[in-house]
């Protein structure tokens, strides 16, 4: 009941949102996002890590006859994201307080989109999956085209269509394995794929592969993002960069990686090469952006590249950085973008040359926002460091070159993140800020409620990297363990990759007796 | 001549209507509309007792003209709840001197013959039947006598249908050339086609996509869509695609099964893909908001048509009872779904008082119920989940996968995504733009937001909970003879 309860909780409270008047809305919205926190408590209490099986499952008829039921369960992978996403919550109904356009329906968005995402995070059944997948677009068009800026109809029409488009070709993939197995209880795919030719696997892996691609996005299909950071409210942003681009990365864990082993296998150089161009590239862009919101919009797709690249590097230690990071940029990516929303609340401008020198004008800002900085930048002992250490040792492993490549835009990051704050905080005050003084007061009683729990979270991450990874280790050690066995039922003649230190002789074997 | 049960409603209706016209003639003002809603109400509560009976009419003892079957009440049974729905739309779409008895004495007896088409097993019955449903639909389109577009909306009509029946009815004699029979149960027998029969069979389909709308035969469909007064419009998007799919289910199971359907199925997968493609992209580029339905129309006919690509030339068998049964209900569900929301659409329009997608400019703002129930209708059109068009795609497209059409299942999901951005642009201008200037308040009509929002919450409804109408079609298309 927990799972469902996650779920329909913040879409009742949208509902509630709708029909309350202007100024409750907010406080419904903010009462039912704390509830769903609270919900979480229990579910992480009672989330077993020990337990390779999915916990908290539930299982309802929805359409029977086709195989189709409403069934929840989750396991490490999906707890953490579950966390991440209601943690969010609360803090983007706080950050947009002051949201006066239409609060009831501004408000039923966030939390209707925070509601659809559980439902993408817990379920276990297909088309309850794309179902949820899917209509989490709905909240994130209107919040963009509503509340979004100047040229936001044609951001959140980008967005929609690409992100549908890429959709569709996984939804008729679903629809054939469906068929093929009989149920859409995707965790009961993995027999029926394992078992085809690797063509048809291909084929597969490329469907599913392009509605997670543009969602993540993936250098070359990641051009809608920057339109619809840069044109959606700032909520609209956090939750996107926080929580909706790690669906696309979700959904490879949850279909690409553990049912398409072998075309795993055959694709994943290229992605890598993919997500290493990603790194380098976005991070090119991001430095030479003026506008702030855009910068990040771009560091965003340059982290999601060292993602794509842990993900596909098929090794224990790339898939937990990929899973570090994917918590550690929702983390930091929101708060950057919840710094970006103050500094805009207060002057309406994102423009580099706009600002400058706030660290004296607005300190307790500028520490908030070097701290985000510091994360961004994987300084040793913030959370981001651990994730990015650990995805691309983990990839180095599987493609060194692509690694390294992808490491030369970690010190990009560091220079864009630099300009970033310089631009902000140090240096002189712009005339603009010198104009504006009487507006940039220092963060409010709710901005630091809103910032505490993120700076919080990123020096406990950063030095207890483990409170995250044991959640997840079973899943993803069984993730990297299918190819073995896949290429094993396959074709059993083939040697298997197993690591030397199993495969050399104990050395005590090998030592050659000392002539006397 | 034995009556059987479920022919009952049919006699209700054409009943109803028979009675209501000797009433009209008397009483020229009145409009006993609610003679129409008891009789409309009594048909649909006779539909429901009699779901699972089967009937047969023959004329003197002849082969079966008529063969009811529990596939034919439940098509009966969403065709007249689609006409419930559009009784209030009758009511309010026309000004009070128009609003004559003939109206929905017309609505009762096209409803009629939608009803008994699809249980229609003889090509006498089928073609009068289908006359029967034409004809209402004719005069109806060109009621607005003394608007230029109207009657050539009905003129259009009426020329172009005439045609097809025409062929239709030459496709028919050349089937009875070739086989001595009329009569679907001993078509179904024949196992031989010849050149005759296919002929004949291909007459016959062409027909049936000129109803449909189907492109190439789709050429009418903008105009008298356009042309036609609106309620009419939604009566032409709902009623007649829903009987007519019905029927072309129970031709491509019945009299053109086996290799006959086969050919038929590769010339349907072409009309369909063709029709998916055009109306998707010329939805698109439409600035009239009639115009735009039409084509949505078309492009929403040739999603339905996918799963019936997948029946023909399956035989009607155990083995493919499964597969049959799923095709023929996702099909079904489809356009039920379908005319659910082009009805609750068109309603839109005569409450707003649309004509041109630019009329919606700015919606949410003065009237945001409408803006809600419209953009529940129009995402629904796009097949964005949970609402039921997505479970309407879902459950049309899953058949034909399961049969092997997996490519033109992916034509059809790209279509889709086409066919989203004129539901997208519509919601666009509704909610993200601001209002004209001169925008002047619209009359509430008490009866077409009920309408409206009905429509709205059916398909949401249908959306998050398809199993009930989907067990109950699935069940009926286990059993279409």
């Amino acid at each position: 009941m927990l799972l469902s309860a996650l779920i329909f909780t913040p879409l009742a409270t949208a509902f509630l949102a709708l029909l309350v008047g202007q100024q409750s809305a907010k406080w419904v919205a903010l009462l039912g996002s704390l509830v769903t926190l609270g919900l979480c408590v229990p579910l992480y209490q009672g989330f077993n890590p020990a337990l390779s099986v999915l916990q908290f499952t539930e299982h309802y008829a929805w359409l029977p006859s086709m195989g189709v039921s409403f069934g929840l369960g989750i396991d490490g992978i999906a707890l953490a994201l579950l966390l991440l996403n209601n943690l969010l919550t609360p803090l983007v109904v706080l950050a947009s307080w002051k949201e006066a356009r239409n609060t009831g329906a501004f408000m039923a968005c966030l939390l209707g989109l925070a509601g659809l995402v559980n439902g993408v995070f817990a379920t276990t059944d297909f088309i309850l999956f794309y179902v949820f997948f899917e209509a989490s677009l709905i909240p994130l068009y209107l919040l963009i085209g509503l509340w979004g800026g100047a040229n936001r109809v044609y951001a959140a029409l980008k967005f929609f269509l690409y992100t549908f488009a890429g959709s569709v070709l996984m939804l008729v993939a679903g629809l054939y394995l469906g068929t093929q197995a009989g149920t859409f209880n995707f965790t009961q795919w993995a027999e029926v794929t394992q078992a085809m030719p690797l063509a048809l696997q291909a084929v597969l892996f490329l469907a599913f592969l392009a509605a997670f691609a543009v969602k993540i996005p993936m250098w070359p299909v990641h051009t809608w993002l920057p339109d619809a950071h840069v044109q959606a409210p700032t909520a609209g942003s956090v939750i996107l960069a926080g929580v909706l681009l790690k669906l696309g990365a979700y959904g490879l864990l949850r279909f690409n990686l553990p049912l398409f082993p072998e075309a795993v296998h055959v694709f994943a150089p290229y992605l890598m090469w993919a997500g290493a161009i990603a790194v380098v590239y976005a991070a090119l862009v991001a430095w030479v952006q003026t506008d702030i919101k855009k910068l990040i919009a771009y560091s965003s797709v340059s982290h999601m590249g060292v993602v794509t690249l842990g993900l596909f590097s098929g090794t224990e230690m790339g898939l937990h950085g990929a899973l570090l990071i994917m918590v550690n940029h929702g983390i930091v990516s929101a708060g950057l973008f919840l710094i970006i929303g103050v500094i805009y609340e207060r002057l309406h401008t994102r423009e580099m040359k706009n600002l400058g020198g706030l660290a004296t004008l607005m300190p307790a800002y500028a520490f908030a926002l070097v701290v985000l900085m510091l994360a961004a930048v994987a300084l040793p002992g913030t959370n981001g460091f651990v994730g990015e250490f650990l995805g691309l040792a983990g990839g180095f492993k599987a493609n060194p070159w692509a690694t390294a490549l992808a490491t030369t835009g970690v010190v990009f990051g560091a220079v864009y993140m630099l300009v970033f704050t310089r631009a902000i905080v140090f240096g002189t005050p712009s005339y603009f800020v010198t104009e504006h003084k009487a507006a940039l007061t220092d963060l409010s009683g709710r901005e630091w409620l809103v910032f505490v729990p993120l700076l919080v979270l990123i020096p406990v991450l950063g030095i207890k990297p483990h409170l995250a990874m044991d959640v997840w280790r079973l899943p993803v050690a069984a993730l990297t363990q299918k190819p073995v066995i896949a290429r094993e039922a396959q074709a059993p003649n083939l040697p298997v990759t197993a690591p030397p230190v199993f495969a050399s002789p104990p050395v005590s074997a090998t030592l050659v007796p000392e002539a006397h | 001549m034995m009556i059987p049960a479920p022919l009952d409603p049919a006699v209700t209706l054409a009943l109803g209507a028979l009675i209501a016209l000797m009433l009209g003639s008397f009483t020229r003002k009145a409009w006993p509309a609610f003679l129409f809603v008891s009789q409309l109400l009594l048909a649909q509560i006779a539909l429901y007792l009699v779901l699972p009976a089967t009937g047969v009419v023959r004329f003197e003892g002849g082969p079966a003209l008529l063969a009811f079957s529990p596939f034919s009440n439940t098509v009966g049974f969403m065709l007249v709840g689609l006409g419930l729905l559009l009784l209030p739309l009758f009511w309010a779409g026309f000004a009070p001197e128009r609003r004559r008895p003939e109206l929905p004495v017309l609505l009762l007896l096209a409803l009629t013959g939608a009803v008994l088409l699809p249980a229609a097993n003889h090509f006498l019955a089928f073609y009068v039947v289908l006359e029967l449903l034409s004809f209402p639909l004719y005069i109806l389109c060109a009621w607005e006598r003394d608007d230029a577009k109207s009657s050539e909306a009905g003129l259009k009509y009426f020329v172009l249908g005439s045609l097809a029946s025409g062929l239709m009815l030459f496709g028919i004699s050349l089937i009875y050339a070739a086989t001595g029979a009329l009569d679907f149960t001993t078509l179904a027998t024949l196992a031989q086609p010849t050149p005759l029969l296919l002929t004949g069979a291909v007459l016959v389909l062409a027909g049936v996509a000129f109803k449909l709308s189907l492109v190439p035969f789709h050429f009418y469909t903008p105009d008298v869509y356009e042309g036609a007064p609106t309620p009419i419009t939604a009566m032409l998007a709902a009623l007649p695609k829903l009987a007519m799919t019905a029927l072309l289910v129970r031709l491509l199971v019945g009299p053109f099964h086996g290799p006959v359907a086969l050919v038929l199925g590769q010339g349907l997968a072409v009309l369909a893909a063709a029709s998916m493609v055009l109306g998707a992209m010329l939805a698109i580029v439409q600035g009239s908001l009639k115009r735009l339905l039409a084509f949505s129309t078309v492009a929403n006919v040739g999603f339905a048509v996918v799963p019936l690509v997948a029946l023909a030339g399956l035989p009607y068998d155990a083995n493919h009872l499964m597969l049959i049964a799923n095709a023929a209900s996702g099909s079904l569900f489809y356009l039920f779904v379908y005319g659910l929301t082009s009805v609750g659409l068109f309603a839109a329009c005569v409450y707003g008082n649309f004509g041109h997608v630019n009329d919606l400019k700015g919606l949410a703002k003065h009237n945001p119920m409408l803006a809600t129930a419209m953009g529940v209708l129009l995402f629904s059109l796009a097949g964005i989940p949970p609402l039921a068009g997505f479970m309407g795609k879902f459950l049309a497209f899953m058949p034909a996968v399961q049969a092997g059409w997996g490519l033109l299942v992916l034509l059809a999901v790209l279509c889709s995504v086409v066919a989203s951005a004129y539901s997208l642009w519509l919601v666009k201008l509704m909610v993200f733009d601001a209002p004209p200037v001169a925008s002047q308040a619209m009359p509430s009509n008490y009866n077409l937001a009920c309408l409206i929002g009905a429509s709205a919450l059916a398909v949401l409804l249908l959306g998050l909970f398809p199993a009930p109408l989907q067990a109950q079609l699935f069940a009926s298309a286990t059993a279409i003879y």
